[in-house]
């Protein structure tokens, strides 16, 4: 009965633009301790192979140092790897792929198609329908030669693929790399392994994408995961099973300050962050003095909790209230000057006026608190 | 506020209780001399309100010397109608206390509660400071400070903005300034102060990200370089399989070789054609000199009958050439015969002609001889009249010289003849018929007159005598001159030959007729011969020869020399002669031309005769006839070769036309050229496939996508750090901005009043000056009158003595609008005005005294004296 590890997009060389370079160092290292926990899966779950559906590197020309590195993560698994190209490291004339085994540094254990091909693995009881990327680009369905592979009756046909299955995902309609819907069942496959598709999404029956197996990105579509396949015999549906795999949860939230309460809630959901969360907060609305001070030191005791906080309080306005002008003693033309910022960000029109009146308002607000804090605590 | 008492205790130099009450509510002044302790009460009122009872840092309170002191200060006073206690302690006994009627305060608080009531702030630790001092900093001037005004102003601002925004109607703020201090530090860490540039972290954080911008867009482009070329060398691996497959210059080559050979194939029958052409060549040129052969027989045929055709026409010419010669001969004789006959009659016609000529030469001299006779009889007489007019110009020749002496003569005797009548007696008389009167003798009768210039009797008979005497001289002296004047008179008359005057002019005027005849008559004889009468005799003699001689000569001629002549006229003859002479030439001249026509058509004649028989010599040669059927033969021969020779060529040709050799030729080089083409691309792929597979092997070993996703994140960092810092920027000069604008309203309405207040003491300081102040609630230019204008300077340049004064006044100027804002004022001079000259002390104490009519002063100096007129009685402050 044989039994795979399903896994793609790997993305190897990836970087985090968005992030401090500290922080998407670790998550781009992440991806590599990401590979070497599946090596380790397989070991422990006794796969006959891995089957690796594309994207392994996010990029063409990456270092030869980053392409060994790779390829070391590798070495908890001895047995067979199976690997094709996506559309980022896709078989052209030259490629991550040419360089790899110019440099060696391919181990034996892995099963690269780098054009479309038959992979025999009769001793293991199957074959590999290899359908690998050769442009970075293509509008034709590259699985559909595996209708007319003819193979050894008894041994169970596997797909590997990369690329958008028709209809099935709307912002896929016009991608390129199209794969028809009904393939498996068409290509009399027993199982078909796609990447492309960074969430973990079962497609029909036989066909699955496995996700990448750690995330890369705030899209809560299920990253983080890899999939253990157990197929009886040729014909038999497959028995799936998802491994969770990722080390970091990407999360994003949207919060809308309208009462103080609102504060509160966020504050408390921000209490509960773990080392393993990259967490995106956006908070839009309107938070008076108090409020403020209190969300500002939230988003500080969180960012030094989880792996890594990114806070957009832009669209959040600082709405002083008449207590808070009291309490920071802006008497005189000072209460006026809020008064009047306070009116100027939400004003119509000019987006960047307001937003620097808003963040005068604010500066304003804390040079108040500071100059408080130095007369209360001389 | 109104101070009303005060007492120290153990404070420096008054370690005993020491007290001062009484304190007038107006103008208080205390003197003493140096050490005498004014200062330290100064000091004690100061450290009672400034110093904070717990500090350690007035140390300067204890009196010398004395660890344990407690020093202690207590005031009365008042701040309107709340009347306040105020006892304050320090180091040993560090105790606050201030009451009122209505409450007691104690410690921190009552030092709040007066900080609040009089405007100024506490020092968070230690002693206290100018900047905390507020509004008694500015009215409590300390020794030697009055000219000092910016910093006192500056510290008491804020308080002095909230005491009197019930004045201004505006309200002030309390952190208003410490804020602008903040953000202006704040935002000039990030911008130029002047130009609003990008400075400090903003520059750093733009310049960054620019720098990262262009590295980026330099890896890009080199990224786009590899990625095309990765392309490039996928389409030529492509290509190169396909050529592998396809062999293409090998079919190339088996084409170019089928061309070859229909290209030799055709190459033999255009050799075919080429001999068979060059054969009909020298068929032609055989046929072509047989018929030119034959052409010549033919020709010898045609010129025979030429010939005799010429003999012919010569034979016609000879005849016609001799006829015309034998009728010019004829011709030519009887011209001849007509030209003697002229001759003749032309010597006849000449002979007569002369003749007549001399007959007329004859005549001609007789008719002269003629003439000269009647000249030669003119002129004689001529000659015979000219002698008798010479001999009467003798007879009649007279002087005029004496013509014209003797007529002035005649006139003067005339003239005195008058003058002699007019002097004259004048005797009158009419006589009786028959008186016989006689007159010197003489008988007169009648009646009549007489003139008598000498003595005259008169004798009438009967009478007797009577004698006339003219009176006078004149009369003597007139008739001696007339006798003298007549005796020349006659003289010359004599002279001259002639009676009298008349006879003589009568004279002179023949005279002149006489020669003037004979000049005429001179002229005359001229005219009739010019060259003199020989001349006219020598000519007749030669007329007279040339008419003999003519006669002699006609009758040697002979004939008739006057007789009828039958000979033509001479121009006749002449005419006559010469039209038969050019007849007889002409006809001569054509007959030499025909003679000479005659001669050459003879000849011509004899040498037609001699070619028509040469040429039928020719015709006639035996061997002819033989060569001339030899050679219609020969060219019947040629003729069928030659025909048959065309037909085969044109077969051929059209044969090697069906081959279309230029095709051929073409499809040759066509086929090898693209096979070299074909396989030399081949090589050419094979070895650019190689380089570039070199090239983006090196290329792909940068990690150049790695590169630039790591360069991306330096990139999104730098740029988020800029956006945060450009807003913080612009929200900070937003900030500055609109502080500073809030800020300079407000001082605006506060200036309004201050301007007031100080113009009001101004015009005790001086009458005419203006001092104006400026948006900083300081004062800015002085304007005062001098000289003829104004001038206006700085109150910061101005001498110590009159800032200090201008200090004093400002300060007496805030202090009346805190007084109408209802704030407490208390004035407190020490030593002010040192500097002020005696003049301009008097003014001061003018505007102090004026002062102290609304605000209570207490004004300390040494120098009494100097203050004796200030309306107050001083004050002596000595230690008990």
């Amino acid at each position: 009965m044989p039994r795979f590890l399903h896994t793609a997009d790997w993305q190897i060389g990836r970087q985090y633009v968005q992030f401090p370079p500290e922080d998407g160092a670790l998550l781009a290292e992440a991806r590599l301790e990401a590979v070497a926990t599946l090596a380790r899966l397989a070991t422990e779950h006794a796969v006959d192979a891995v089957l690796v559906a594309g994207d392994v590197f996010d990029a063409q020309a990456v270092s030869a140092r980053t392409i060994r590195r790779l390829f070391a993560q590798l070495s908890g698994y001895a047995g067979p790897w199976l690997m094709i190209p996506g559309n980022h490291d896709a078989a052209l004339a030259e490629s991550v792929w040419t360089s790899a085994m110019r440099i060696g540094a391919l181990p034996p254990n892995v099963h690269l198609a780098l054009e479309p091909a038959v992979l025999d693995f009769a001793s293991l009881g199957f074959v590999a329908l290899a359908a690998p990327l050769t442009q970075r680009h293509t509008y034709n369905d590259l699985t559909e030669w595996f209708d007319a592979a003819q193979t050894q009756p008894g041994l169970l046909r596997i797909g590997l693929a990369h690329g958008c299955v028709q209809g099935l995902l709307d912002e896929a309609i016009d991608s390129p790399n199209p794969i028809g819907a009904d393939r498996a069942r068409s290509a009399r496959l027993d199982y078909l392994a796609l990447g492309d598709w960074h969430g973990c999404r079962q497609v029909d029956e036989r066909t699955w994408y496995s996700g990448t197996p750690e995330a890369d990105r705030f899209r809560d579509n299920d990253p983080g995961f890899a999939l253990l396949v157990d197929i009886e015999a040729s014909g038999r549906a497959p028995v799936v099973t998802r491994i969770e795999t990722g080390r970091f949860r990407w999360r994003t939230r949207e919060a809308v300050v309208s009462v103080a309460s609102d504060v509160e809630r966020i504050a408390g959901e921000l209490a509960g962050v773990q080392a393993s969360d990259v967490l995106s907060l956006q908070v839009s609305g309107q938070v008076d003095l108090p409020g403020l001070v209190r969300l500002r030191d939230a988003i500080g005791l969180a960012e030094a909790g989880a792996r890594h906080l990114q806070a957009d309080l832009s669209a959040l306005r600082l709405v002083p209230t008449a207590e808070d002008i009291a309490e920071l003693d802006a008497d005189g033309y000072l209460g006026e000057l809020i008064a009047e910022l306070r009116d100027a960000q939400s004003a119509k029109g000019d987006a960047a006026a307001a937003a620097v009146a808003a963040q005068a308002l604010e500066l304003l607000a804390t040079f108040l608190l500071e100059g408080r804090t130095a007369v209360a605590d001389p | 506020m109104r101070l009303q008492r005060l007492k120290v205790e153990q404070l420096r130099q008054f370690r005993a209780p020491f007290e001062v009450d009484g304190i007038a509510p107006g103008l208080n002044l205390f003197v003493g001399p140096n050490e005498a302790g004014k200062s330290t009460l100064v000091r004690a009122i100061r450290a009672a309100f400034f110093e904070r009872h717990r500090s350690s840092t007035v140390e300067d309170l204890r009196p010398w010397g004395d660890p344990s002191a407690a020093p202690a200060v207590e005031l009365d006073f008042t701040i309107g109608d709340v009347a306040y206690r105020l006892r304050k302690s320090f180091l040993q006994r560090k105790r606050c206390e201030l009451k009122s009627v209505s409450r007691a305060l104690d410690g921190e608080e009552a030092e709040q509660h007066l900080a609040a009531l009089l405007g100024f702030t506490f020092a968070g630790k230690g002693s206290s400071r100018p900047e905390l001092w507020g509004i008694p900093g500015l009215l409590w001037i300390e020794q030697g400070q009055a000219h000092e005004l910016e910093a006192p102003v500056h510290n008491a601002t804020d308080h002095l903005r909230k005491a009197l925004e019930a004045s201004v109607g505006e309200v002030a703020s309390t952190q208003g300034d410490a804020l602008i201090t903040k953000v202006r530090a704040e935002r000039d860490l990030l911008l130029t102060p002047s130009t609003d540039k990008p400075k400090g972290e903003l520059k750093r954080a733009i310049d960054d990200q620019q720098a990262l911008q262009a590295q980026l867009v330099d890896l890009d482009a080199r990224i786009e370089g590899y990625r095309l070329q990765v392309d490039q060398l996928a389409a030529l691996k492509a290509e190169h399989a396909a050529a592998l497959a396809e062999r293409p210059w090998e079919g190339l080559r088996t084409r170019q070789q089928a061309a070859e050979q229909a290209l030799s194939a055709s190459d033999a029958l255009l050799r075919a054609l080429e001999a068979e052409v060059s054969s009909l060549g020298r068929v032609e040129q055989r046929l072509a000199l047989v018929e030119q052969q034959l052409a010549g027989f033919e020709d010898a045929r045609r010129a025979l009958a030429r010939r005799e055709a010429g003999v012919s026409e010569a034979e016609q010419r000879l005849e016609a050439a001799t006829a015309i010669e034998d009728r010019r001969v004829d011709e030519h004789a009887k011209a001849q015969a007509a030209c003697v006959v002229t001759a003749a009659d032309l010597e006849r016609a000449r002979q007569g002609d002369l003749r007549r000529e001399l007959a007329l030469r004859a005549a001609d001299a007789d008719a002269r001889v003629r003439e000269l006779d009647a000249l030669l009889q003119r002129a004689a007489e001529a000659q015979s009249r000219i002698e008798q007019l010479h001999q009467r110009t003798a007879a009649t020749v007279i002087d005029a010289v004496d013509v014209e002496r003797l007529r002035k003569l005649a006139a003067a005797l005339e003239a005195l003849q008058l003058r002699r009548d007019v002097a004259a007696t004048r005797i009158r008389f009419e006589l009786a018929d028959s008186a016989a009167v006689t007159l010197d003798g003489e008988a007169v009768d009648g009646s009549g007159e007489r003139l008598v210039t000498m003595p005259t009797t008169i004798d009438v008979p009967g009478v007797g005598r009577f004698e006339v005497v003219p009176g006078g001289d004149a009369l003597g002296t007139l008739a001696r001159d007339e006798a003298d004047t007549r005796a020349a008179f006659e003289a010359l008359l004599r002279r001259c030959g002639v009676a009298d005057l008349a006879q003589a002019q009568g004279r002179m005027a023949e005279h002149r007729q006489a020669t003037q005849d004979g000049l005429q008559a001179a002229t005359t004889l001229a005219s009739l011969a010019p060259k003199g009468v020989d001349a006219l005799k020598a000519d007749r003699a030669a007329q007279i020869v040339r008419g003999e001689d003519a006669r002699a000569r006609v009758a040697m001629l002979g004939g008739d020399a006057d007789g009828q002549d039958e000979s033509l006229p001479l121009s006749e003859a002449e005419a006559r002669h010469l039209a038969a002479r050019t007849q007889a030439d002409t006809i001569g001249a054509q007959l030499a031309e025909a003679r000479q026509a005659r001669l050459v058509a003879r000849e011509q004649h004899e040498a037609a005769l001699r070619e028509r028989e040469a040429a039928r010599a020719r015709l006639d040669a035996p061997e002819r006839q033989t060569q001339e059927a030899e050679a219609g033969r020969q060219l019947l021969a040629s003729r069928a070769e030659r025909d048959s020779l065309r037909a085969s060529i044109a077969a051929r040709r059209e044969a090697v036309e069906r081959t279309q050799r230029d095709l051929l030729e073409q499809s040759v080089e066509r086929y090898r050229r693209s096979a070299d083409v074909a396989l030399q691309g081949h090589r050419e792929r094979e070895s650019q496939i190689t380089r570039l597979g070199g090239s983006l092997e090196e290329a792909g070993a940068q990690g150049f996508e790695e590169t630039r996703a790591a360069l991306a994140v330096r990139l999104e960092a730098t740029e988020r750090r800029r956006r945060e810092l450009d807003l913080r920027a612009k929200a900070l000069d937003l900030l500055l901005e609109r502080l500073e604008a809030r800020r300079r309203e407000l001082t605006r309405r506060l200036r309004a009043p201050l301007q007031s207040r100080i113009d009001h003491y101004m015009r005790l300081l001086f009458p005419k000056a203006a001092l104006e102040i400026g948006d900083d609630l300081l004062p800015g230019l002085l304007t005062r009158p001098a000289g003829p204008g104004d001038e206006t300077g700085a109150v910061a340049e101005l001498s110590h003595g009159a800032r200090e004064q201008m200090g004093v006044l400002v300060r007496l100027a805030y202090a009346d609008l805190l007084k109408d804002a209802g704030r407490p004022t208390l004035l407190i001079l020490d030593d002010a005005l040192v500097h002020s000259d005696l003049q301009r002390l008097e003014r001061m104490k003018r505007v102090l005294f004026d002062a102290a009519q609304r605000h209570q002063v207490l004004l300390f100096t040494c120098h009494p004296s100097a203050w004796q007129d200030i309306g107050v009685a001083p004050r002596a402050i000595a230690r008990s």
